[in-house]
């Protein structure tokens, strides 16, 4: 059974290493975080936050800044609008109706933000998390593109003897298939989704993360990164390296930096280029089966 | 002063030339990007593999599961 967390209404998560305070007071409701979530949330300390959030009611607090011009439409549940020098994300869904249920606000370095739910009965009834997807995900995605590192659509592996692998893949491309081949091989799963990498005092290295994938694996954990894996399906586990621009480009497909920001992307780029050049990196076939196991250990990539 | 140009100061070694790699001509290759999933602008959930929020129950709720 996941874990299950009644929090007091600031609560501190840590993600990727990164620290995000809520304060949720503004709410009035009690906050039960489940679910992978609840791993996340961090004891208080004084160490200074990476971001700090307030969250509140559209009729009570003080409103939202007004769009003032419109910056990416991510043709699903979000829009993103300039507003008072910052970033507005407008959230809807049609189970809630047209208008935006839940609506977000950060500075330009994403260091503080406010976030406003629309006070209606379905959505008093559903709010679980102070900060919930993709609010949460977009919050760290921009922190890291912000000179932190990147999130990528990985499976972390961490192996018997500390080595650290990254299996990296679009949907379909094996990621949970991965998980499940390395559990039973005494291997911890810190993600089966999505891995964020940051240079950490000169070291590589890769952190679960709460979005996870369809086995739900999602470990507040991190590790030393010791080769990355382009996954690719195929008849037989083969490995080949790739060249820092192939592989730079297959990383930039499956990594999750604010499109709609070109000083982001280049900071992106760069980041994958320093982290190509130090890590080892491979493409991956390989059938799902406990062979692929052995074979990657037997690398000794 | 400085040095009389010679053609063999900078010349590479023998070895070095052996070393080098054989020329390939630049070709482009072309990766995909899925932008639905690269955006953050959707989620997934365990019964549906695909975007959901038009019918997703609790989209609140949502903790992004995906394959």
């Amino acid at each position: 059974m996941l874990p299950e967390r009644l929090c007091s209404r600031q609560t501190r998560f840590t993600i990727g290493g990164l620290r995000l305070a809520v304060d949720a007071t503004g709410l009035g409701l009690p906050i039960h975080i489940s679910g992978p979530a609840a791993r996340f949330v961090a004891q208080r300390d004084d160490a200074p936050a990476d971001a700090v959030i307030r969250i509140g009611w559209l009729d009570e607090a003080a409103p939202p800044p007004e769009p003032t011009e419109l910056l990416f439409a991510s043709g699903g549940i979000w829009t993103l609008y300039r507003a008072a020098g910052g970033y507005r994300y407008d959230i809807a869904t049609p189970v809630f109706g047209p208008e935006p249920y839940r609506i977000a606000w950060f500075d330009p370095t994403y260091q503080t933000g406010q976030v406003w739910y629309r006070r209606l009965p379905a959505v008093i009834a559903a709010v679980q998390s102070p900060l919930e997807y993709p609010v949460d995900e977009l919050l760290v995605t921009n922190l890291l593109a912000r000179g932190r590192g990147v999130e990528l659509h990985a499976c972390a592996v961490v192996d018997t003897d500390g080595r650290g692998f990254l299996f990296v893949g679009q949907s379909g491309d094996g990621k949970t298939t991965t998980a499940r081949l390395w559990t039973p091989a005494g291997a911890t799963v810190l993600s089966d989704d999505r891995v964020i990498v940051r240079e950490c005092n000169g070291q590589w290295r890769m952190f679960g993360t709460p979005w996870h994938g369809e086995g739900e694996f999602a470990l507040p954990a991190a590790a030393p990164l010791s080769a990355l894996f382009i996954l690719r399906k195929g008849a037989e586990d083969t490995a080949r390296p790739l060249t820092p621009g192939q592989a730079v480009a297959l990383l930039f497909a499956r990594a999750f930096p604010p499109f709609y920001d070109a000083a982001t992307l280049d900071f992106t780029v760069g980041f994958l280029e320093r982290l190509v050049m130090a890590v080892p990196c491979y493409e991956l076939v390989f059938r799902p089966t406990p062979a692929v196991v052995d074979y990657v250990r037997r690398m000794q990539p | 002063m400085t040095e009389p140009y010679s053609s063999s100061a900078s010349a590479p070694e023998p070895q070095e030339k052996l070393a080098r790699r054989p020329y390939t001509k630049p070709s482009i290759v072309r990766v995909e990007l899925r932008a639905e999933e690269a955006v953050l602008g959707a989620c997934k959930t365990a019964s549906s593999n695909g975007p959901a929020q038009g019918l997703c129950s609790s989209p609140i709720a949502c903790t992004s599961i995906a394959s």
